[in-house]
């Protein structure tokens, strides 16, 4: 029988063969001989789990990363959906009305900086063209 | 340990990001000081179209179509420079993590407008404008389902 730190030491291959050379070794006729099968398989099986602690351990870190994971998600999608609803600026509609055309007013403003832009480039653009054709002309 | 508060930490930032909408940003700063906002919902959008003595034209153009197809508008603005600075971050990661199209950019004196777009070939889901000027920022948002040709024919027209 092999002591605890040479158990520890010895791979996964050497454990079953050594489990199974127990097994064989044993007198299993008889009452004591059950005792000693039961006992050298017990033995072979706590060994054996000892060796997938590692696996198991890995497997259970990413069991409760996957559930934390969804525990996130959900928080936050109920976070989202417990967003309160503003309350309304206005109680008078033509209130209301005359926010929204000033609104409208400073998009068409923007739009109006942007097509002056476009504008003054295509002017910019127009001279050197000027210039070309005329070149080109005579 | 960790890994899992990290990877937590990440999975609730991009939540977050894609929680963020314009309601969102106007309830983070409607009652910050040196802020003022506007909020008109979709039933108040629903009476001003209802209501006939409304003439709801602007220069000629007719802005009814797209008003009563509004279903919520978010409007902030601020001089105070912290939260020009925040509200000009965050309206900015709100239009990229929505995926929201420039649909056009102009820079004038100090000022620069940006407009953007989100919506398929037929619909405008939503418009966004954020005017960024030395010491004041202001953000629009209009939510809806505008039409995206009628849509295009009132800006084309509000540009002339």
């Amino acid at each position: 029988m092999k002591d605890i730190r040479e158990i520890e030491q010895m791979s996964l291959g050497e454990l079953e063969a050594e489990a199974l050379k127990e097994a064989g070794t044993a007198d299993f006729s008889g009452k004591a001989g059950a005792e000693d099968l039961i006992g050298a398989l017990a033995r072979a099986e706590s060994l054996l789990s000892e060796e997938e602690a590692p696996v198991l351990r890995t497997r259970r870190v990413k069991y409760l990363m996957g559930i934390a994971a969804g525990l996130a998600l959900f928080a936050g999608i109920g976070l989202s959906l417990k967003q309160k609803t503003p309350k309304d600026t206005f109680t008078d509609p033509m209130m209301a009305y005359a926010q929204v055309e000033m609104a409208f007013n400073r998009i068409g403003e923007g739009i109006k900086k942007g097509s002056g832009a476009v504008e003054k480039s295509e002017a910019i653009i127009q001279r050197p063209m000027e210039i070309m054709n005329n070149t080109i002309g005579k | 340990m960790k890994k899992i508060a990290l990877i937590l930490a990440v999975i609730a930032l991009s939540v977050s990001a894609l929680a963020q909408d314009g309601k969102s940003i106007y309830n983070k700063y409607s009652n910050e000081e040196g802020v003022s906002a506007v909020y008109i919902s979709p039933a108040m959008f629903k009476l001003i179209g209802k209501i006939p003595e409304i003439k709801v034209e602007e220069d000629g153009v007719d802005l009814s179509p797209i008003i009563q197809s509004l279903t919520g508008m978010y409007i902030l603005s601020s001089d105070n420079p912290k939260m020009c600075a925040q509200l000009r971050d965050e309206a900015s990661k709100f239009v990229k993590s929505k995926k929201y199209e420039l649909l056009m950019e102009a820079k004038e004196a100090g000022e620069a407008v940006k407009m953007y777009t989100i919506g398929n070939d037929k619909t405008v889901n939503g418009l966004v404008l954020l005017a960024s000027e030395k010491d004041e920022v202001s953000f629009i948002c209009l939510d809806g389902k505008m039409d995206r040709k009628q849509f295009e024919e009132t800006l084309a027209a509000m540009a002339k």
